[in-house]
């Protein structure tokens, strides 16, 4: 078959951009011809559907008019050459096909499930932002019902569609991506507390450096870039200086500065980006895993510690990230304050052959999460829409 | 206010996406029948048509609080007032396509009764075309229809003074509906381009007998492809001609004992040459679309294998045969077919003339020889020398050409250390071409 996946750019390679190189491949294997179609995640032009949308609105409104825009130019690219559609991030869903299926991760979030927290962190607007949560909405739900099925990471996942946009669970199924950086197998060295994360609004990494700061047993490191890391390393800097700052930090706007303060020594040790070797030796070097995040999708980076056979911290809002987890048994699922996460994390230290113990378990559990599982679960997806 | 004013904004996109959904949404079938909705306007007389579409507007614009949307129903309504020219315009698709089906139905059933297929597809073809032309007819009408309501509005808000935000209003829905009527013909630009790539193959077919076997249909896929290629590589008509001039000493004696038939004449470069010489020369070539470009030129090329061609006249009857660039694309047994019959077709004392790419130069033998995908196997000057004489011919001359001897050729096969600098000149930037040229015996004494 004739495959065409769409996809916006958005300029940079994550983790679901290695899941996309996973999937061509996976058809490819399978005998099918691949296409990946991509607009531009932004545009520079200021017209949409005929409507001109002056610099001062969209300012005040970018996430909806960006949105849009990119809905509009989804819309109008040609896959007539394809058999079949494969939608992945938001916008790509409006391409024009009568056989779609989507590997849908994530809704344009703010307008969905984070549309409280968005506001509540001065983010936008309240007015502005509630009516442009609710007209996104109305953007998509007509596009989403166009899909003949969904699959998906989570329940979490699929329990936003069905809130948001009516969408039936019959017409969803799983599909459960393989870890990307595969662990050679277990690592016996348990000494650092490691938190892979991009640094974001919602992933929290500030709430990991505060707990850090509430004492660990041992020392932390954070690795990974993002557009919040200047952030976040000013706010590590202020706890070592002792000045006043923000409560809750990880539930506030990081402002458009994007000055940093350099941190030597202090309890949390700040990365940044590193290449595959090196975050495989972190993984390898950990003790413990804390993926600190809000209401997930799904968890490459947790999977990837499981798969190093270390146990993981997660928290209780942690949406996806708490589904992969076993509480007691792979990991532990705690209260999303730095005190309770430091609590965890010091009880696992201080009883290493349990932990280790825990991270075996992790490691078994992980060893479920197979490319070739996925594979199967995707080729199911393909089969459900072309018998519709 | 001011959120009021960004949050308007954002409805407005909205709503513009609803508005249009249904359009993205739908099959092409369902577009036309829109399409046709609006283009039943066809049907009324066009004066009693706009009479119609203008009442309503002034209608609507004087009192002026009507919204935009049932303005727009009401125009729309006007233009066309029942759907039955959109049935009649699926009915004919259907009608279409089902012929369609039935058309390539009869080819796979009988392979014979090759003529009355070839009317049947003929028909379609013709019906195909009706139908698209009705359909971009119908998509002008309407976009006329607008312009013309459009410049009333305008005129009528010209002669009664300003008539404020309900002509403001008139014009913005017009507009919409402009740009609606030229997506839609948009579209039908779009279905008539996939009708229309559809229609060439099957006019292709059309033309020539259904069965045909799948060697001749790659072959026809291939020769227009060969055509473009010898543009692309073998460099301009001007320029190979130009190289061609270097046989300007040979044409007297090619052309003594009569007609010239150039085998795989190309571009007909060698054709023309030989024309402006006064030489009588064809050429018989397998590839049509060569056959076209040279008659096209005015010159004498036959379709067809040169070989059977030769087969086919009587013996001892040309004057020369030449081939440039031929023997390369042959395997020997069809290069030693095609000598022998140039053999027999010839008058005694008449000439082979075969150029081939040269591989004694690296250069071209390592690979330029494989830039072509159709040639076969290079030719070592040797070998092609030993076929010659094998055939019978004698007084065979191998020329080495492009660039000529003007490159020392050395002295021996093997590379002497004095003579290196010579040697390697010689392979590297000798020759690029070579060509064997040969003589029928058994020529009556000509005074030459």
């Amino acid at each position: 078959m004739n495959i065409t996946i769409t996809k916006p750019d958005w300029g940079i390679k994550g983790g679901f951009e290695l899941v996309i190189g996973r999937i061509v491949a996976m058809l490819e294997d399978a005998g099918h011809r691949v296409a990946v179609a991509t607009v531009p995640g932004v545009d520079s032009g200021r017209t949409i559907r005929g409507v001109a949308v002056s610099d001062e609105h969209w300012a005040r409104a970018g996430e909806f008019f960006t949105y849009a825009s990119l809905l509009e130019r989804f819309e109008r690219i040609n896959v007539a050459d394809a058999d079949l559609v494969i939608t992945t991030q938001p916008g790509s869903w409006a391409v024009d096909h009568p056989r779609k299926l989507a590997v849908f991760y994530h809704h344009q979030r703010v307008a969905y499930d984070l549309e409280g927290p968005y506001i509540e962190a001065g983010l936008g607007d309240p007015e502005v932002h509630t009516s442009a949560s609710e007209l996104i909405r109305q953007l998509d739900t007509p596009h989403l019902g166009t899909i003949s099925h969904f699959l998906v990471p989570s329940e979490t996942v699929a329990g936003r569609l069905e809130t948001f946009n009516n969408v039936d669970r019959s017409r969803m199924s799983k599909f459960l991506a393989g870890p990307h950086h595969a662990a050679a197998g277990p690592s016996n060295v348990f000494s650092d507390v490691l938190c892979v994360s991009r640094s974001e609004f919602t992933k929290r990494t500030e709430l990991f450096a505060a707990a850090a700061f509430e004492g660990f047993g041992a020392s932390a490191r954070l690795v990974g870039t993002g557009g919040r890391l200047p952030f976040v390393r000013r706010y590590v800097a202020d706890l070592m200086a002792d000045v006043p700052r923000e409560p809750e930090p990880w539930n506030a706007p990081a402002g458009t500065s994007q000055e940093s303060r350099q941190v030597a020594d202090g309890p949390v040790c700040i990365s940044g980006w590193l290449d595959d070797a090196q975050v495989a030796d972190a993984y390898r070097s950990a003790a413990v895993i804390v993926a600190p995040a809000h209401n997930e999708d799904y968890g490459l980076t947790l999977l990837e510690g499981m798969s190093y056979g270390k146990p993981v911290v997660v928290c209780s809002d942690g949406g996806g990230l708490v589904e992969m987890i076993d509480d007691g048994t792979t990991g532990v699922v705690t209260e999303p304050n730095p005190a309770a996460i430091a609590e965890a994390v010091r009880q696992l230290m201080s009883d290493l052959p349990a932990t280790r113990e825990m991270g075996s378990a992790a490691l078994r559990s992980a060893e479920r999460y197979t490319w070739q599982r996925a594979a199967s679960q995707l080729l199911d997806g393909i089969e459900r829409v072309m018998s519709c | 206010m001011a959120d009021d004013d960004v949050i308007d904004t954002m409805e407005a996109v909205v709503a513009a996406q609803t508005a249009t959904e249904k359009g993205y949404q739908q099959t092409f079938r369902e577009r036309l029948h829109e399409a046709s909705l609006v283009a039943n306007i066809a049907e009324t007389p066009p004066i009693g048509r706009l009479k119609r579409a203008k009442s309503i507007i002034f209608q609507t614009i004087w009192p002026s609080t009507l919204q935009q949307a049932d303005f727009n129903a009401k125009i729309i309504d006007a233009l066309g007032s029942s759907d039955q020219a959109a049935e009649r315009l699926a009915q004919r698709l259907d009608a279409l396509e089902a012929n369609s089906t039935e058309t390539w139905g009869a080819i796979h059933a009988r392979p014979a009764g090759v003529e009355s297929i070839n009317a049947a597809i003929r028909a379609t073809v013709a019906g195909h075309e009706v139908i698209l032309d009705e359909m971009a007819q119908l998509q002008q009408t309407i976009i006329d229809d607008l312009a013309s309501i459009r410049g009333q509005v305008i005129a009528a808000d010209e002669q009664s003074g300003p008539l404020g935000e309900s002509v403001v209003g008139a014009l913005a829905s017009i507009a919409s509906l402009q740009r609606h009527a030229s997506r839609i013909d948009t579209d039908l630009s779009e279905a008539r381009a996939r009708l229309d790539l559809t229609l060439r193959s099957i006019r292709e077919r059309a033309d020539e007998p259904v069965s045909r076997t799948l060697e001749q249909v790659s072959a026809a896929r291939s020769a227009e492809f060969y055509s473009i290629f010898e543009e692309h590589f073998r460099g301009s008509r001007a320029n190979v001609k130009e190289t061609l001039r270097t046989y300007e000493v040979d044409l007297e004696r090619l052309g003594r004992h009569g007609p010239v038939v150039d085998v795989g004449p190309g571009r007909c470069e060698w054709l023309e040459l030989l024309s402006e010489h006064g030489i009588s020369a064809y050429g018989v070539d397998t590839n049509k679309a060569f056959v076209d470009q040279g008659t096209a030129l005015g010159l004498d090329i036959r379709h067809g294998d040169a070989v059977e061609h030769m087969k086919g006249i009587p013996s001892g009857s040309l004057g020369a045969v030449t081939a440039f660039h031929v023997a390369e694309h042959l395997d020997v047994d069809t290069l030693l077919d095609l000598l022998q019959s140039a053999f027999v077709a010839l008058k005694p004392g008449g000439m082979v003339l075969l150029e081939t790419p040269n591989p004694t130069n690296l250069m071209v033998g390592a690979a330029s020889f494989y830039l072509d995908p159709t040639h076969l196997r290079p030719l070592h000057p040797d070998l092609l020398r030993f076929l010659v004489m094998h055939t019978g011919f004698c007084e065979v001359e191998t020329r080495f050409l492009n660039p000529g001897l003007d490159v020392p050729q050395p002295a021996s096969d093997e590379p002497l250390t004095s003579d290196m600098t010579a040697w390697m000149n010689w392979v590297l930037h000798g020759p690029r071409d070579f060509a064997v040229l040969a003589t029928k015996p058994g020529a009556a004494a000509s005074g030459a």
